[in-house]
């Protein structure tokens, strides 16, 4: 064992030594659209299709008691459970899914838990036909909240965008470094390149993404999930094109082993994801300070208890705390309508403040 | 009423919020003001607290224990006398209501008081059928449609044959329904009033940002609110702003008492009396303060027409819809400008993102 470990820190100093050598990197252009050579990252970005399938069935809690079969399966992508109704008009629709091999359960993080929050959604849709209140599952306006205030879709789909996300583009781009980027296979590239690719299919932005067009749900090829919020709360982070940017300039420094560039946007990818999700946190422990319907007040609570459940997959190199992380959780993990009869939002504003100080600004 | 309304208006609303949040950038960017205006900014929102918010909630205490008890004295001996001397408290309370409900933030907010004790329209059917079965949940939020509070008051106190229902056998669900009715409202206003009597009044003062959840954003979110609600549910809907001219007088606030026009007037001019800081220093004087003064004077005047307008409108206002419909629609209009100058103008000269709205399309 030692020996070989030794041998691989050799290699690594040579290899390092000669590139020194050569001591110049071929002259490159990074394309404006994520367009390469042997691209191919169908797996990620057709999770991002399941996942907005999955939410938007979740979201139907509305108006019918839901199937707990149908959640099953779709979270295991199994007995063709996409449809027309919740899969529609995205890169990935119900008939192309539903002929995949893998599915969402497979590769998100803590899946029980998220399993659990999907299936809470099932038990509380029983009561999608009675008011609400404090204590008592039911509807509030157009929205259907369990017995303390939260939408549990809410949970899983915002959660979901750490927890299938962030969590896998964090671990993809931990492994880069360390891929092969010499043995091509035709249409995928380098194992480095193809995972690089992959990373990018889980941000849910198309190839030729445009932070000055306004994407409607019409759009076939909108930003999704994650990639969705670049343009809802990351405006003024400016995260979508920095995050954009940084996987185009990435994916054209692999092609021409420019390490350096390559680690410097894996960083700025890094920041601006987790930014992104924490500026939709902050976003939804303030704006619910001020909404006085309950309806409107506890959706945006509940974006913001899922946009804190996906903060835990962010990088271990976070200036969020551990502690300040579970002082954030257990503050949205307050009953909502004790949050609500708070007038002067004292736990809310603390969570403002953990996020400031840990990010700076986040939002105008 | 509340929630249908902001479905409606969400494109617009959402828009505005968009408008106020490019145009606050020119101002401060973290939504505090600098440290000079501080000293202003406290002076106001003392005088918001002790010259304008508590004294407005105690009026409308008192005014709910003067209307309790009238109606207790109507239900103990129901009579053409003892019904006519609930009258004037009722509209004396309802009236006083219009005084606090531009303060729906802070502890309003918390006890839901608005939404609990003046959504309308109300719902005949629904409050019939609670006395009825003796059964009805006044802790559930509502949405459009309210089983008390003052319009559930409106309606029972001013059914066309009130003695006979009130009396004989068979009324005593129907007593008990107008007693919890006012016990509620009454606990409602009194919690609100503690509070800000309590620990919330320094929160209040202390507040000198301008950002989410300040009590400058507070208020000009509040004023927003108010103005959409006096073009929404208190004057346009009813008209038919949103049914195609079709009039739906009986959606009014106050439809049976047939003090719509009354309520509306007295929401404006509070809500003047808000703006302006009364005899203190208000937003108003701030927004001298921080050189609008061009603004402050289109807002002032524009409330004087609004007012004028509104006071124009022959009453009752459910007749008017019909009867004098240029009048009522030149009211709307000044509503409408008043609202735009509040609302976009005036946020952003504030740097206050007006944030009431549910904008969230997920």
């Amino acid at each position: 064992m030692k020996n070989a470990l030794f041998f691989c820190v050799l290699g690594a100093v040579v290899f390092l030594s000669s590139c020194e050598k050569e001591d110049e990197i071929q002259a490159y252009t990074v394309p404006t659209t994520y367009t390469f050579d042997n691209v191919e990252y169908k797996e990620s970005a057709a999770r991002i299709s399941m996942w907005l399938g999955y939410t938007t069935y979740l979201g139907r809690s509305i108006r019918k008691v839901l199937s707990q079969d149908t959640v099953n399966y779709l979270w295991n992508n199994s007995n063709a459970a996409y449809t027309a109704d919740v899969a529609s008009n995205i890169p990935y629709p119900h008939t192309e899914i539903n002929k995949l091999t893998f599915n969402l359960a497979s590769k998100s993080a803590d899946v029980n838990t998220f399993k659990a929050y999907a299936d809470s959604m099932v038990a509380v849709s029983k009561f999608f036909n009675r008011p609400g209140a404090k204590g008592v599952a039911g509807k509030i306006g157009s929205r259907l909240f369990n017995y303390t205030g939260l939408e549990f879709n809410q949970a899983v789909a915002k959660g979901l965008m750490g927890g299938l996300s962030l969590y896998n583009i964090n671990a993809i781009l931990d492994k880069i470094p360390s891929d092969d980027n010499t043995i091509v296979v035709a249409g995928q590239g380098t194992a480095m390149q193809h995972n690089w690719d992959l990373a990018f299919g889980y941000v849910g932005i198309p190839a030729n993404y445009d932070t000055t067009t306004a994407y409607t749900s019409a759009m076939e090829n909108r930003p999704l999930a994650l990639g969705g919020y670049f343009a809802e709360r990351g405006k003024y982070l400016k995260a979508g094109g920095l995050v954009f940017e940084a996987f185009r300039k990435g994916r054209a420094a692999i092609v021409a082993k420019d390490y350096k560039t390559r680690d410097a946007a894996i960083a700025t990818i890094k920041e601006y994801l987790e930014k992104t999700v924490a500026a939709s946190a902050y976003y939804y422990v303030t704006t619910p300070q001020t909404q006085v319907a309950l309806d409107a007040k506890f959706h945006s609570l509940s974006e913001g208890f899922g946009f804190i459940l996906a903060l835990k997959y962010r990088d271990v190199s976070s200036k969020l705390t551990p502690a300040n992380y579970q002082t954030l959780l257990d503050i949205i993990k307050t009953n909502f309508y004790t949050l609500a009869e708070d007038p002067s939002n004292t736990k809310l504003k603390q969570a403002q403040t953990i996020l400031t100080n840990a990010y700076g600004k986040l939002q105008p | 009423m509340k929630k249908d309304f902001q479905l409606k208006l969400a494109g617009l609303l959402l828009m505005t919020a968009l408008l106020a949040f490019t145009c606050g950038k020119e101002g401060n960017d973290d939504g505090s003001n600098p440290g000079s205006t501080d000293a202003f900014k406290s002076a106001m929102l003392v005088n918001y607290a002790d010259n304008l918010i508590v004294p407005a909630y105690t009026d409308l205490n008192n005014k709910l224990g003067a209307l309790n008890s009238s109606v207790n004295a109507f239900l103990a001996a129901p009579s053409e006398l003892t019904l006519a001397a609930t009258r004037e408290p009722f509209k004396a309370a309802y009236l006083s209501f219009q005084g606090v409900s531009v303060l729906y933030f802070g502890p309003a907010s918390a006890q839901l008081l608005n939404n609990y004790i003046n959504t309308f329209p109300t719902v005949p059917t629904r409050i019939e059928k609670g006395i009825e079965t003796g059964t009805y949940n006044f802790n559930i939020p509502q949405n459009s449609d309210s089983i008390q509070g003052f319009p559930a008051l409106d309606y029972l106190l001013y059914a066309p044959d009130a003695v006979n229902k009130f009396s004989g056998v068979g009324a005593a669900k129907r007593k008990k329904y107008v007693q919890d009715v006012l016990v509620r409202m009454k606990t409602l206003v009194e919690n609100t009033l503690s509070q800000w009597n309590g620990p919330y009044h320094h929160t209040f003062i202390a507040s000198l940002k301008t950002d989410v959840g300040s009590s400058i954003g507070s208020l000009v979110n509040q004023f927003a609110y108010e103005m959409d609600a006096l073009k929404g549910p208190r004057i346009g809907w009813p008209f038919g702003k949103q049914s195609n001219g079709i009039v739906f007088a009986d959606k009014c606030e106050g439809y049976y008492s047939g003090i719509s026009a009354e309520l509306a007037i007295a929401n404006l001019s509070s809500l003047k009396n808000y703006y302006t800081g009364a005899n203190g220093d208000g937003i108003a004087d701030y927004l001298v303060l921080l050189k609008k003064q061009d603004l402050n004077n289109a807002v002032l005047a524009q409330f004087d027409l609004t007012l004028a307008a509104l006071n124009a409108i022959p009453k009752p206002l459910s007749a008017a819809f019909v009867n004098n419909p240029a009048l009522v629609e030149d009211a709307y209009k000044q509503v409408q400008k008043l609202l735009t100058l509040i609302k976009t103008d005036l946020a952003s000269a504030t740097a206050v993102q007006i944030t009431y709205q549910d904008n969230d399309g997920d």
